[in-house]
């Protein structure tokens, strides 16, 4: 039986390669027209934080031996300006500008589709372990027809959202691939990339920081497991009922997901120490002569904190603090930040027995709630809401959701060229789109962690039939 | 001050450029003796409207500034400038635009006029450049006060510290002071009477005599273009010890005949009656008489200073020292072949020189001018402005567009200038896409042999100050040297921000005004006066939210958040159960009667233990 799954598996693997190379020749070609689509200056791709075109106002102004922090213009990295400046200066003859940068992004793309690729392999080998374990058989072969991690893999490649960002010159595919790098670490269970990743995505985008929780529950306990106490109590009501002789068998089986592994979690954060100081050290270095680290912080996270830019953007944060009274800006800028905060601990535990959702959860609400959120946030986090499809089956709303971002996509482009372009329309229409974008991803969020806490529901009840009957 | 005395400067040159040089010779050779008052009021007809420069400059020495004494220069100008330890100040009103083509060259080479609006510079003394900032800050508010100007809203979002485009004028000592330029502009703001007013206070004679009885508010800001300037620079009198401050206000204004001369009393234009209608004759449907194709007006028409400004020129101001050598004087530039007559009862005396008449003007008595008609004026051709400029905003939309600015150099020998611009901090530019483009203006045989200069070879020295949000003002410098009889065309792409709404002017949908750039013009000889040229202001169309909304905005962002955050908790803490799997007995009567026994035990045991 596994000699077949092997070869079945060996004749759909092209099958795949065709779509995933398709959709960098796609890129490719979109590359090609870059005056026609005009994306680089989209809001909804380039915020303040992501567009090339600022960062390479920056590496001019770090050229003319100015600090690239000098103005409000650029608030990035000096890593990432020191590793996309020089590529944005450098001009083809005949080839589009930023061709080299763009280059980088489908790149960057290309290994973010084949890293939730691998994490997702590695997730549903675990899944189907774990439910193994839980005598239900049936349950992970009965939706095999494309792997879960082939799926996002190709969500994320095929995502308008993801094309877009990438094609549009914006720093987001960098960035995602930084936190989907941290996240692929901690699945298979490799400190030091899931230390690199989670630090790396920490100073590039600052929100990520709330992914050390999922990223050590995932080295602690592994990839995602159907909630422990099922194993304790189904181990107990196999030990119970079987004869004495099997016992010793039963308690020799490997237990994965119940010892919580310190020894990777020193690792992790020993790595974590050390990729910090080096970053930290590589930043100090690169901003030594313009009034260091501290003002480095001061014109990156405390320009993402204080919400300093108001130019439009597809979250809601922008209008809100062009319009509200000066006296509170302080009030709601920290309500706000609180907000992600507050929702971090509830989440945790509740989906501890499931990290890499857990992850999930965490970038869409930040992606919601983060003052300067693009496109590219949104590509990632439904790139891998594609690792869940089997959990996720019975999710509410799916077609509601679909066809709600299909609309605020085309709506709020429209609403903006009439208040921006055509002066037909104000600002109100534009932040309906916006508002309408912040429901919808609340609704994504509500909706896929009560999805997936009715698969637990619905694992415990398949697992033990002999408990629900004692009940009833 | 004398005009036409010291210029021997061939019949080419002209009156105006000869009166600023006369001016500036003198007040560069910083040692000769000056008297403390002096007026001097220029008069040159250009087509269709007179070109006025009024002038007065008034001398204080330091001991006697010291010691409170303060005959011509004004106390209250004073005690600003010693409060705000300012050693230079420059202060200009200006509103219109002057208008190259048909006047030529700026008057004074542009050295006494500001941009549209308000603009000031001064140089202030400081230990360190925040202690003049402060200074400066004090000196911006006081100001404000004393010429009801907006000049308090110069913040540091709107000041900025050229380096190039400006240079004092005063006498300076090398080493005792340590001197910080701060430059600020308001390009919003309207020039009025109000700013007049003050203006005039200050002069000795207050407007009652002297050729300030000539002001008019009603008339200066009428103007197709104005500028009023205050200027004041130590300077050095007579011997090497004595020092003191000279003030120079100036008044040029543009009046348009025309305009000018229409009745108090019926200010509206109205068409002329049938019969005083000057028609071409050479049309053939004039001959019936019941229709008329109107010949333009003499480009020089026939006019009384009386007529134009509305008032008498009232003699000259009573407290001018006689004995002085340079008292209340008049200059007229008429136009080749213009005759001019004066309308005095009192005594005065002429002095002619190249191109214009000098006189003296008689102590109490009126005196008028008046210029005689010139039809055939098919000669006149203004003189070649240096520099010609002209910015403009290209792209449309509220997002973002880029800042064009055509500088062509009309002469034949290469110019060396300084640019500035200041934006204000809302207009993020893109200086990495600033581009320079070099063509020739001259006629088509001509373009093969010219080869383009590389960007390097027009832009000798760049100094670039990025804005900060809500705290500094981006200003560029940019030092660029053309070859003769080419146009230059800088571009550079820039984002427009959306702004808080308390940040908006009250008109926002107007947009934002953006300070026109400052064009130096460096001299090609080291003691000549550097000229200036001003490009017009800008005005940027900016995205606005609405204004109604901050409530609903509020309220309704709240709510949506809320609702996330509410639902998202409501689902965590709720445990989820079949409903099978509930116990018996899960309906709310079934609840109800539980609790209500279960009060009634409480109760019940209370009462036992009682």
């Amino acid at each position: 039986m596994e000699a077949k799954e092997q070869s079945w598996k060996k004749k759909k693997q092209p099958w795949f390669w065709h779509w995933v190379i398709a959709s960098a020749i796609f890129r490719l070609i979109l590359i090609y027209f870059p005056k026609n689509l005009n994306l680089a200056s989209r809001p909804e791709v380039s915020t303040p934080l992501t567009s090339l075109r600022r960062l390479a106002e920056g590496y001019w102004l770090k050229q003319s031996s100015m600090s690239p922090y000098a103005g409000s213009m650029y608030h990035g990295s000096p890593l990432l300006l020191s590793l996309l400046g020089p590529l944005t200066v450098q001009r083809i003859e005949g080839l589009p500008d930023h061709l080299l940068c763009s280059l980088v992004f489908v790149i960057a793309d290309i290994i973010n589709a084949m890293l939730i690729r691998a994490s997702g392999q590695k997730l549903q080998m675990a899944y189907g372990q774990s439910l193994k374990l839980l005598g239900l058989f049936e349950l992970p072969e009965k939706s095999e027809i494309i792997t879960s991690g082939d799926i996002a893999a190709l969500v994320y490649l095929w995502n308008p959202f993801t094309i877009v960002a990438c094609v549009g010159l914006s720093t987001s595919p960098v960035e995602n691939l930084a936190i989907i790098l941290s996240l692929y670490g901690a699945c298979k269970g490799l400190a030091p990339l899931a230390a690199f990743g989670w630090v790396m995505a920490t100073h590039l985008s600052l929100y990520p920081v709330i992914l050390i929780i999922p990223v050590i529950l995932l080295l602690g306990y592994g990839p995602d497991t159907p909630p422990r106490k099922l194993f304790m109590r189904r181990r107990y009501i196999e030990v119970g009922d079987n004869p004495s002789k099997d016992r010793e068998d039963l308690m020799d089986r490997p237990e994965v997901p119940h010892v919580f592994s310190w020894r990777l979690i020193i690792h992790f954060l020993f790595w974590t120490s050390l990729w910090s100081v080096y970053v930290l050290v590589l930043c100090g270095v690169s901003v030594k002569q313009y009034g260091g680290l501290w003002e480095l912080f001061k014109r990156t996270y405390g320009f993402m904190l204080t919400v300093q830019d108001l130019s439009p953007n597809i979250g809601v944060l922008w209008y809100f603090f062009a319009e509200v009274f000066d006296f509170f800006r302080n009030f709601f800028l920290i309500v706000f930040h609180g907000n992600i905060l507050f929702m971090i601990l509830p989440l945790a535990i509740r989906l501890k027995h499931r990290p890499y959702f857990l992850a999930f959860v965490y970038i869409a609400i930040s992606s919601m709630l983060k003052s300067y959120p693009s496109v590219g946030d949104s590509a990632l986090y439904l790139g891998l809401l594609g690792l869940f499809v089997n959990e996720l089956a019975d999710m509410q709303f799916s077609f509601f959701l679909f066809c709600g971002y299909i609309g605020v996509s085309l709506l709020s482009p429209v609403m903006h060229n009439l208040w921006i372009w055509r002066g037909t329309g104000n600002a109100n229409f534009y932040f309906a789109t916006a508002m309408a974008y912040a429901c919808l991803q609340i609704i994504l969020v509500v909706e896929s962690v009560s999805a997936m806490l009715n698969h637990d529901r619905k694992l415990r009840k398949l697992s033990l039939p002999e408990l629900q009957v004692g009940k009833t | 001050m004398r005009c036409g005395s010291g210029s021997r400067l061939g019949a080419t040159m002209l009156p105006s450029v000869a009166l600023f040089l006369t001016l500036f010779s003198s007040l560069l050779g910083l040692t000769t003796a000056r008297s403390p008052y002096s007026e001097h009021l220029h008069l040159q007809p250009l087509p269709h409207s007179l070109l006025a420069q009024f002038e007065f400059s008034s001398t204080a020495s330091d001991t006697s500034l010291e010691e409170q004494n303060f005959r011509f220069f004004p106390r209250s100008l004073s005690q600003i400038l010693h409060h705000a330890h300012t050693k230079e100040l420059h202060l200009r009103f200006t509103s219109g635009r002057w208008d190259e083509e048909s006047w030529g060259r700026r008057p004074r080479n542009g050295a006494r006029e500001g941009g549209t609006g308000i603009e000031m510079w001064a140089w202030v003394d400081g230990e360190t450049e925040s202690v003049a900032y402060t200074r400066w800050l004090a000196l911006v508010n006081s100001l404000s006060g004393l010429f009801c100007a907006s000049l308090n809203y110069i913040d540091s979002t709107r000041t900025t510290m050229p380096i190039a485009a400006f240079e004092p004028e005063g006498y300076s000592v090398n080493g005792t002071h340590n001197l910080h330029l701060f430059h600020g502009t308001l390009p919003r703001e309207v020039v009025c009477t109000e700013n007049l007013t003050p203006f005039m206070k200050m002069l000795p004679c207050k407007g009652k005599a002297g050729v300030s009885s000539l002001l008019d508010g009603h008339k200066i800001f009428d103007a197709a273009w104005q500028s009023m300037a205050i200027d004041v620079r130590p300077v050095q009198l007579g011997g090497s010890s004595a020092r003191g401050l000279q003030m120079e206000q100036s008044i040029d204004m543009v009046l348009d005949i025309e305009r000018s001369m229409r009745p108090k009393d019926d200010p509206i234009p109205r068409p002329y009656p049938q019969d005083q209608m000057l028609c071409d004759k050479d049309k053939w449907y004039n001959q019936y008489g019941d229709s008329c194709y109107p010949v333009e007006q003499p480009p020089f028409p026939d006019f009384t200073l009386e007529q134009v400004f509305g008032r008498k020129l009232k003699g000259t101001c009573p407290l001018i020292d006689d004995a002085n050598d340079k008292p209340t004087s008049i200059c007229v530039a008429p136009a080749g072949g213009q005759t001019v007559e004066i309308k005095s009862a009192g005594a005065y005396k002429e002095t002619k020189s190249s191109g214009q008449r000098c006189f003296r003007m008689p102590i109490d008595a009126d005196f008028d001018v008046e210029f005689m008609e010139l039809i055939t004026a098919a000669d006149y051709s203004p003189p070649l402005p240096k520099l010609r400029v002209e910015r403009t905003i290209s792209g449309y939309g509220q997002q973002r567009g880029g800042l064009k600015s055509v500088i062509v150099n009309p002469l034949d020998e290469p110019v060396d200038f300084v640019y500035l611009e200041t934006l204000p901090w809302f207009m993020k530019p893109f200086i990495h896409t600033l581009q320079t483009t070099v063509s020739s203006s001259l006629s088509q045989g001509e373009v093969q042999t010219f080869r383009a200069p590389t960007r390097e070879e027009v832009i000798n020295d760049m100094h670039y100050q990025p804005g900060i949000d809500r705290q500094r003002a981006a200003h560029l410098e940019l030092k660029l040297r053309m070859p003769p009889q080419t146009k230059l065309t800088l571009t550079y792409d820039f984002e427009k921000s959306v702004l808080r709404y308390t940040e908006y002017p009250p008109d926002a949908n107007r947009g934002f005004d953006v300070a026109p750039a400052v064009i130096r013009i460096l001299p090609s000889k080291p003691d000549e006066p550097s000229s200036y040229v001003r490009s017009t202001s800008l005005l940027i169309y900016a995205a606005s939210p609405d204004f109604s909304m901050p409530y609903n905005v509020i309220i309704l962002t709240s709510t949506v958040i809320a609702l996330g955050f509410g639902s998202v908790f409501n689902l965590l803490v709720r445990r989820l159960v079949g409903a099978h799997e509930t116990g018996p007995g899960g309906g709310i009567k079934e609840r109800i009667r539980g609790r209500i026994a279960a009060i009634r035990a409480k109760l019940g045991a209370k009462k036992k233990t009682q």
